[in-house]
């Protein structure tokens, strides 16, 4: 009984389908047909009970949990941001989302599936029972701001549609749905036209709540591996690359939570937690993949992180991949939509 | 207040200087060497940091304390009805609010011609906060202390020698290797035997099961691999010799941080008034997060109460 065959079913299945999914939402992107969104959320969702049974799978045979070489934590990171997509669209209607989240994880998977896949058993540095505490924490924070990041990028594609709000009275309460629907939106931003449910404010909570639910985790998840490289290497902080990284990723948040108690708040928190999602980025791969590639072209600091080894240069092209997708969004998110030009909006959504 | 003191105590200023660290982390990382993190520059920017955390929680702690423990019972009419969720109701028994507010803690105020109630939970959240902040300087404290009493040193102990170590008599007795099938190493482990006032402790160190001795702590660091692969003899254990009166403090402080970051976070406070007044109850509350829920569970209580559901435009 080959194992391995059942665990590359199971994740092909899942590239598959988050592929399938990817490219149904930027049909409904395109169409606005009813019936794609469904569909393509469904694909998600079909795709990640997949991988869940290739990372039980390969669990299993590999001795160690799925999330040690590159193919395991870089796979393993799709499935946790599959899953937050999944999640928060329990109670909301979410799915849109899709159009971001899917094709992350595919590419995600995508380079996964290019990586050498046998499992290497564990060196004594990662034989501790902190392997399973340390990881599943991080990876769990950092889908939280994956969260924050979508939620933030569309409030910034957002707030530049919405061209006249009538004075609200009183913008305490968010559960105000007459503030809501006395935001029109410009006939000519057609192409953003499912995002429209949305409102400012729900985007911003979404952004907040995520980063709410992250950041303690993202807190324990430094701790723990500041526990752990202490009874490891005999330092619980020695400004490695990637544990700099972590804490540089906290340092962003911490802004962002405190920018929140400020009236910097409404001004800058959409940009902070998208400049938090590119921090994440850099601690999860540009630390494992673009210090070393830089390392063996120029001469620079080295991680004692380096346990998934792989392949720095495909690991840069995708750090610089995923960094130059943000970066567009980002730009494409300050452009006037297309259409009349509008009048300055009267009072800011947000502003109390 | 001094206009100084005034821009020190203040978020933006906070914010301004934690950009300013990040800034100064993220050149460290692409630096050849840590130095960065040593310096003067980056001990200041940390310093001052300490000092806008303690600042800012010493001016906000008392208010927080008082909004907390003092809260205002005796409120007007316009108070309660001006309340996120809030509600009229016909004259009814204050103790029947009560029971549709279990986990609540009240406080009953009883005037002339009307009577108070007052119900909050999850007050300890609006201490969260501060409870982060203490337990970022504490952290920051041990941190300090371990760098300025603390040292860090590889001792090599060649094979069968004693040594002392730090004020400690050492003896490496023996060195082994476990491998997996495939010949990746499995774990190394070195026997030792320290030596106190002839009293004889037999230990092992291997890589993530460090000996520790009255404080000072031995981390396997580096063998004679050129020895064991000759004949499995190595010469000599290098170990990693560690003394950090710092340390437990930091484990304090770090325990402490995300403990309040959960009362801030994950613990609503939800605080409703109730004022009974001629023939009629009014009945506001307001929470510092989760909106929805306690939105939902005041309608639900409204309902259980006999009133009719408040539309809520304000």
């Amino acid at each position: 009984m080959n194992l391995v065959n059942y665990e590359m079913f199971g994740f092909e299945i899942a590239v598959g389908a988050y592929l399938l999914c990817s490219l149904l939402f930027v049909f409904y992107f395109i169409t606005k047909k009813k019936g794609l969104e469904g569909m393509a959320f469904t694909l998600a969702a079909f795709g990640f009970a997949f991988q869940t049974y290739a990372l039980g799978i390969r669990w299993l045979y590999a001795g160690h949990p799925p999330w040690i070489n590159t193919y395991e934590i870089t796979s393993f990171f799709a499935w946790v941001i599959v899953g937050a997509y999944l999640i928060i669209n329990v109670k909301f209607n979410y799915k849109v989302f899709g159009l971001i989240v899917a094709p992350f994880a595919f590419i995600l998977m995508g380079f996964a599936s290019l990586q050498p896949k046998n499992p290497e058993p564990l060196v004594p540095a990662l034989q501790s029972v902190w392997l399973l505490i340390h990881v599943p924490i991080m990876m769990l924070a950092y889908c939280g701001f994956v969260i924050s990041f979508v939620a933030s990028i569309l409030y910034l594609f957002r707030e530049k549609e919405i061209i006249s709000i009538d004075t609200p009275d009183s913008l305490r309460s968010f559960n105000n749905k007459a503030i809501e629907r006395r935001a029109t939106i410009s006939d000519s931003a057609e192409t953003l036209k499912i995002f429209s449910r949305f409102t400012l404010a729900q985007l911003d909570d979404l952004s907040y709540k995520a980063v709410a639910f992250a950041f303690p985790l993202l807190t324990i998840g430094i701790i723990t591996g500041a526990i752990w490289a202490d009874r490891a290497w005999g330092s619980y902080w020695s400004w490695d690359p990637k544990e700099t990284w972590s804490l540089i990723t906290w340092l962003v948040f911490l802004i962002y939570l405190h920018a929140r108690t400020s009236d910097w708040k409404t001004k800058i928190s959409a940009y902070i937690s998208v400049f938090g999602f590119l921090s994440v980025i850099f601690t999860f791969l540009g630390v494992g993949y673009v210090l070393p590639f830089l390392e063996n072209h120029f001469e620079l600091s080295t991680s004692l992180h380096e346990y998934a080894g792989g392949d720095y240069t495909a690991g840069t092209i995708l750090f610089i991949g995923v960094v130059s997708a943000v970066l567009t969004l980002l730009i494409l998110s300050r452009l006037r939509p297309p259409g009349p030009k509008m009048p300055k909006p009267i009072k800011h959504i947000l502003e109390t | 207040m001094n206009p100084l003191l005034k821009i020190v105590t203040s978020v933006k200023f906070a914010i301004t200087l934690i950009a300013v660290i990040i800034s100064v982390a993220i050149v460290g990382t692409f630096l050849p060497s840590a130095f960065i993190y040593s310096s003067p520059i980056f001990f200041s920017l940390i310093g001052l940091l300490a000092v806008s955390i303690i600042s800012c929680s010493s001016l906000r702690l008392v208010p927080t304390w008082r909004s907390v423990m003092e809260p205002s019972i005796e409120v007007s009419d316009d108070f309660v009805t001006q309340l996120p969720c809030n509600s009229t109701l016909k004259a009814i028994d204050l103790d029947e609010v009560k029971k549709q507010l279990r986990g609540y803690k009240f406080i009953e105020l009883n005037k002339v011609d009307s009577s108070y109630l007052f119900a909050q939970k999850g007050q300890i959240s609006r201490f969260g906060a501060h409870f982060t902040h203490i337990g970022v300087l504490i952290l920051l404290l041990g941190a300090a202390i371990g760098g300025a009493y603390g040292y860090s040193k590889i001792a090599v102990l060649p094979m069968q020698q004693l040594v002392t170590v730090s004020g400690v008599d050492i003896k490496l007795n023996s060195f082994e290797v476990s491998y997996y099938d495939n010949g990746v190493p499995r774990d190394y482990k070195a026997h030792v035997t320290i030596n106190d006032n002839n009293v004889l402790h037999n230990d092992s160190i291997a890589v993530n099961k460090p000996l520790t001795y009255k404080g000072t702590s031995f981390f396997l660091d580096s063998f004679d691999a050129e020895g064991f692969f000759r004949d499995g003899k190595p010469s000599w254990v290098a170990l990693k010799v560690r003394s950090d009166p710092g340390e437990p403090i930091v484990w304090i402080g770090a325990a402490a941080t995300p403990i309040g970051l959960i009362m801030s976070f994950y613990i609503p406070h939800r605080r409703i008034w109730v004022k009974k007044s001629g023939g009629s109850v009014l009945l506001g509350g307001k929470t510092n997060k989760n909106r929805l829920n306690f939105s939902r569970e005041f309608e639900q209580m409204i309902t259980n109460l006999g009133g009719t559901l408040p539309t809520n435009d304000t």
